[in-house]
């Protein structure tokens, strides 16, 4: 084994060193036999010519030891890559088509993967991430709040129903407004999901019916404690 | 009138080179005679299949290889068996006794 790391090394970093000694290998070679064969009469010349061609090709003979050296797939592979980036420098639209075609192919399993990753591998951390649905009207449009009590009250399909919307808020971080894209959320969205504030409380579906803001403290982490406000949906007015 | 010639066995090449320089280092030329003196000329070893060998099994670790001179004084790399060598020839040797025991058995010629 350490006889095959040495060459190895050798085959990889002192190429030409090898081939300059195989080179003189393969004269000694010709020029003994061509000596033998001159011993017993036959002319130098004839004796080389002879020689030569009983050995076939010199080109072929070190190809075959060069083949054979440890790393010499590596030789080829380096070879092969050379060879490719020569034709992709010949024919650049051809390179270009190509890489082209790769980058789209890529991207569109990225984008597959991402989702599929989201959705199938990595399901919403609440429990029973499996029971929960989205309900939409079937033309995407909003619904108002009022429609949405409408149907939270008649609603005999669901075990509960919440509403959520996009929405712009100013955020106070130690006296500073900061713009932050976050949700408003009916109260019950918490307790729907299932899911709790290591600290304090998140909203309640009590909280629905204040006429005025609740102030709520709780923390996702128990490391820090981070003070929310929790907004009224009717009064629309935003607190940071 | 040279004998005839016969087709070297898949792993014959291997034997013949150790066992050639199992007495005293010799170069590539050297080699391909030697195999071919001790086998009445029944294996003519050619330098497409004797060079890649030599560095195979140089490579494997059972030759080593100096620089001298030959008998013309010409530089050349001579070949020498390793202990890893005379090892692989111990056992190849054993092998191929196995072998062509079995072979004449089966041929009936024993």
């Amino acid at each position: 084994v350490i006889s095959r790391f040495r060459a190895l090394w050798r085959n990889l970093f002192h190429r030409d060193q090898l081939d300059h000694d195989l080179d003189e290998e393969l004269d000694a070679y010709v020029e003994l036999a061509s000596a033998e064969k001159v011993r017993r009469g036959i002319s130098p010349e004839e004796a080389y010519r002879d020689t030569r061609q009983e050995m076939g090709g010199v080109e072929q003979i070190k190809q075959g030891v060069r083949d054979i050296r440890v790393g010499a797939l590596l030789d080829t592979l380096v070879q092969d890559v050379r060879y490719a980036l020569r034709q992709m420098r010949r024919s650049p639209g051809f390179a270009f088509t190509s890489v082209l075609t790769l980058t789209m192919a890529i991207a569109a399993n990225v984008v597959v993967f991402g989702v599929l990753n989201a959705l199938v591998l990595h399901p919403l951390p609440v429990p029973e991430a499996n029971r929960v649905v989205q309900v939409q009207r079937p033309n995407g449009t909003q619904m108002s709040y009022l429609d949405y009590r409408d149907i939270r009250d008649r609603n005999r399909t669901f075990s509960d129903l919440s509403v959520y919307r996009l929405a712009r808020i100013g955020f106070d971080i130690s006296g500073n407004a900061q713009p932050l894209w976050g949700y408003e959320v009916s109260g019950n969205y918490f307790d729907m999901l299932g899911i709790k504030p290591l600290l304090g409380r998140f909203l309640r579906p009590s909280d629905d019916e204040k006429k005025t803001a609740v102030k709520i403290q709780c923390s996702a982490t128990p490391a820090g404690r981070r003070v929310f406000w929790g907004i009224r949906k009717s009064s629309g007015k935003r607190y940071g | 009138m040279a004998p005839p010639q016969i087709d070297l066995l898949q792993g014959t090449l291997d034997v013949l080179i150790l066992k050639a320089i199992a007495l005293q280092e010799l170069h590539g030329m050297g080699i391909s005679r030697r195999i071919s003196q001790v086998t009445n000329g029944a294996f003519e070893v050619r330098a497409g299949s004797l060079f890649p060998a030599l560095h195979r099994m140089e490579e494997a670790g059972w030759l080593s290889s100096t620089w001298g001179e030959s008998e013309t004084n010409r530089r050349a790399k001579f070949y020498s068996l390793t202990k890893a060598g005379k090892k692989q020839l111990l056992s190849e040797t054993q092998r191929w006794e196995r072998i062509s025991l079995a072979m004449a058995a089966a041929l009936g010629t024993s």
